[in-house]
């Protein structure tokens, strides 16, 4: 008998973990207060405003000993500025709030002292995107994918980190500095939960594509394009809204599954200790539903049998629901990249593969 | 085995079925005077004073029924406005029924010999009614007695004297709460009260006009103490003890079997006999009856006779129905062992030691002889010191089934909590 209980116990796992399958930590569900919500944005090391960009360099020079090489300064000011340029002239075509840079010195110690180098280029545009998070995000700065090679004897300079600009609303400029490390361990912790990294990037994606469709409205002359952006985005929307509603659905699933699998496990064990009665009472209590009528359940067996199959059912309900969220996630792919090329149209720019806030990297 | 019933033989077929074995009516009697339970006493002498263990632990399986039970259906208050007076009242209501039922295991208990009482965590279950049944009661008599003395709830909740009630109550809670946790006490009785705990600290804290957030993370705090009680891995919990209870009372049936010498245990709702030996009566009537071989010889031919006798007591399992006064039940499976018998045998008894001797030629005699006989007596003895294990048995089903309500009422809690915040199933 209690070999056959754990049969039963061993198949329902089966059938739940087959519908667990493609999702790192399914935690959250079963929990009213998430134990891993996004997490905030990050604070800089150091900020200022100023009425332009260009001498972003200045706030570098407040943390980095390498400020006083004056090669290595002007190298990297120069490169700083250039790498700037390049994402302002991103932001004014995608509407996207500020620039996220990477900056990097190497330090390498010698007799007389240490020796400064640039890390390549000393500076490498990462991104445009409404904050410095959803930059580093988006592009996954956390690989090496940004990096040259670090030469032999060499590491990082203290004052290496990210550089973040942003346009305010008054032609004012807020330079910020950001410890790379701080970025990056944000962007790897939501990253490396699927259900932070599914949330956050639809909040980015969300973010981005509001302001891009903003810009590209400012573009439009006829009421006809404009209309044809409304659509657009309203259906893009209402998919945002659709893939929420499915994903309470699923959790909803999810959490029926787990008590059903929870109380299987517990009542098999209370199999032939109390009476089939007692048996069916207790498992419609535990679970808050009705198993049917009570002639329909013979032996314990039957009610066993009952929550077997609904733990299956249940599994099964989970993956169409699963299913039911891809589609709408591939409608809301579908409307983005309309979107795009609508935008495409009125020489609005086509995001980079590479991870943008408009198509971060999977 | 024993599981496959195609039916549930209620008690009073277990009766008729043992009364109409003729012979047992007497076992029988007994069983329907005292329950099956009051065969479980491990005092039988003083049977009016003790409270059977398996008694007090199936009421409180049944309080657990009724926690969940409350819990499966909320009666719509998760549909209603959670800051009104009916809301609470609603709540206090059924966290009152509960709180009386917890009473009442409480009682039980104390009736309980000393070793049981230690079993059941008298102590632990004591300050827990202390701490938590007490702030039910407080709650209770806030939201039923005292609100009506205003004239709205909004006035009863601004008033300084509610809002200091309301604060010490939640704040006792969450000591109990951290105490439960701090402790580890994590067993069935305890985890009764912290289910009956989350809903009055979350009626007391809604009642304060705490906001949904504060409210999801006390229902929260709730959860991880439920999550621990469901940790099978750490021993002490009821999860541990349920994942456990198989090969425990394994155990148990297989110690039971070998000193009895009984090769299964009954299946519920009938009997298997345990052995206590044979005995031969033999009939010393000057008359005896006569047979063919007599008939040509005199009548002082005597044919000696001898009536077998196997000995042996009943061993029976039905489930026992409990109920308590709200109407909540259950049926656990228990087993008594009856009084010794003495069955006649067939066939030749000759050789059958050992004998005693009766004059008469009537079989009640015989069986009366029998029964009278010291070897009988001794018989008896023996079938009493099987008792000891059967009482075991029964308390090892009647415990697992209290782990296993608990884990029940705290799978009900958790839902009705999710159900509460609008994230139901």
């Amino acid at each position: 008998m209690q070999r056959k209980g754990s049969w039963h116990a061993a198949s329902v796992k089966f059938v739940i973990l087959a519908s667990l399958c493609g999702s790192a930590s399914a935690q959250d569900y079963y929990r009213l207060v998430p134990t891993k919500p996004v997490l905030p944005l990050n604070i800089p090391e150091i900020s200022n405003k100023a009425s332009g960009y260009k001498s972003a360099i200045s706030l570098l020079a407040k943390v980095g000993p390498w400020y006083n090489e004056s090669r290595v300064f002007k190298e990297l000011e120069k490169n700083v500025t250039r790498e700037l340029e390049k994402g302002f002239a991103e932001v004014a075509q995608t509407g996207q709030r500020g620039v996220l840079i990477k900056v990097q010195v190497l330090s390498t110690p010698q007799e007389a002292g240490p020796y400064y180098q640039l890390r390549g280029d000393g500076a490498t545009f990462v991104g445009t995107g409404p904050n410095a998070d959803a930059v580093c995000f988006a592009k996954k700065c956390f690989g090496d994918n940004l990096d040259a090679p670090i030469p032999a004897g060499a590491s990082l300079a203290q004052g290496s980190g990210y550089v973040w600009v942003e346009r305010g609303t008054k032609g004012q400029y807020t330079r910020s500095l950001y410890q790379a490390s701080s970025l990056e361990d944000r962007a790897k912790q939501t990253y490396f939960n699927q259900e932070t990294r599914d949330a956050y990037m639809q909040a980015v994606k969300g973010e981005a594509y509001s302001a891009y469709v903003d810009n590209l409205s400012t573009r439009l002359k006829l009421k006809e394009q404009k209309e044809t952006l409304a659509v657009l985005e309203a259906k893009r929307k209402e998919t945002i809204a659709q893939v929420a509603k499915i994903e309470e659905e699923y959790a909803k699933e999810m959490r029926r599954q787990a008590q059903i699998q929870r109380n299987y496990e517990n009542l098999a064990a209370l199999h032939g200790i109390l009476s089939t009665a007692s048996m069916l009472a207790s498992a419609q209590n535990a679970i808050g539903e009705n198993l049917g009528d009570a002639a329909d359940f013979s032996s314990p067996e039957a009610v066993l049998d009952k929550l077997k199959a609904m733990a299956a059912a249940s599994g099964a309900e989970a993956a169409d629901i699963k299913v039911r969220q891809t589609t709408q996630k591939s409608a809301q792919g579908e409307i983005e990249r309309q979107t795009l090329e609508f935008g495409a149209k009125f020489e609005m720019p086509v995001p980079a593969p590479q991870g943008t806030v408009l198509l971060p990297l999977p | 085995m024993r599981f496959n019933l195609p039916f549930q033989p209620s008690r009073r077929r277990v009766l008729r079925q043992l009364s109409s074995m003729g012979v047992w009516a007497g076992m029988a009697r007994e069983f329907s005077r005292l329950g099956v339970a009051g065969l479980l006493l491990s005092r039988s002498g003083s049977a009016d004073a003790i409270e059977p263990v398996t008694t007090g632990l199936a009421v409180a399986s049944t309080v657990a029924g009724l926690i969940a039970a409350h819990n499966q259906g909320d009666g719509g208050l998760a549909g209603t406005l959670k800051a009104t007076l009916e809301y609470q009242r609603a709540l206090s209501k059924q966290l009152l029924a509960v709180q009386e039922g917890l009473a009442l295991v409480v009682k039980k208990i104390d009736l309980m010999e000393a070793r049981f009482q230690e079993m059941l965590h008298q102590q632990r279950v004591k300050t827990l009614q202390s701490e938590i049944g007490t702030q039910i009661l407080r709650y209770d008599h806030e939201v039923t007695t005292r609100a009506g003395t205003f004239r709205s709830f909004s006035a009863w909740l601004k008033d300084d004297e509610t809002q200091r009630a309301l604060q010490d109550i939640g704040n006792r809670l969450e000591s109990s709460a951290s105490q439960v946790q701090q402790e580890r006490w994590f067993d069935a009785l305890t985890a009764l009260y912290v289910c009956a705990a989350a809903f009055t600290a979350l009626g007391v804290r809604s009642a304060r006009g705490e906001q949904n957030a504060q409210l999801k993370a006390e229902a929260q705090r709730y959860l991880n103490i439920f999550e621990l009680f469901e940790n099978k891995t750490e021993a002490g919990t009821v999860a541990h003890s349920n994942a456990n209870v198989r090969s425990v009372i394994a155990l148990k049936e297989k110690e039971v079997r070998e000193k009895m010498g009984i090769a299964s245990m009954p299946g519920a709702g009938s009997q298997v006999f345990v052995p206590l030996g044979v005995l031969a009566v033999f009939d010393s009537t000057p008359f005896p009856p006569m047979t063919d071989e007599c008939v040509p010889k005199n009548k002082e031919c005597r044919i000696p006779f001898h009536q077998g006798f196997e000995m042996r007591a009943p061993l029976t399992s039905a489930f026992q129905l409990e109920k308590n006064s709200k109407g909540g039940s259950i049926e656990i499976l228990q087993y008594s062992l009856g009084p010794a018998q003495a069955v006649p045998t067939a066939g030749n008894a000759r050789k059958i030691r050992p004998l005693t001797s009766v004059r008469s030629e009537l079989a009640a005699d015989h069986l009366k002889a029998a029964v009278d006989s010291d070897y009988f007596k001794a018989a008896q003895a023996k079938a009493d010191q099987y008792k000891p294990a059967v009482d075991q048995l029964n308390l090892e089903l009647a415990r697992a089934a209290l782990d296993g309500s608990a884990l029940v009422a705290i799978s009900a809690t958790r839902q009705r909590l999710f159900r509460h915040f609008g994230k139901g199933a």
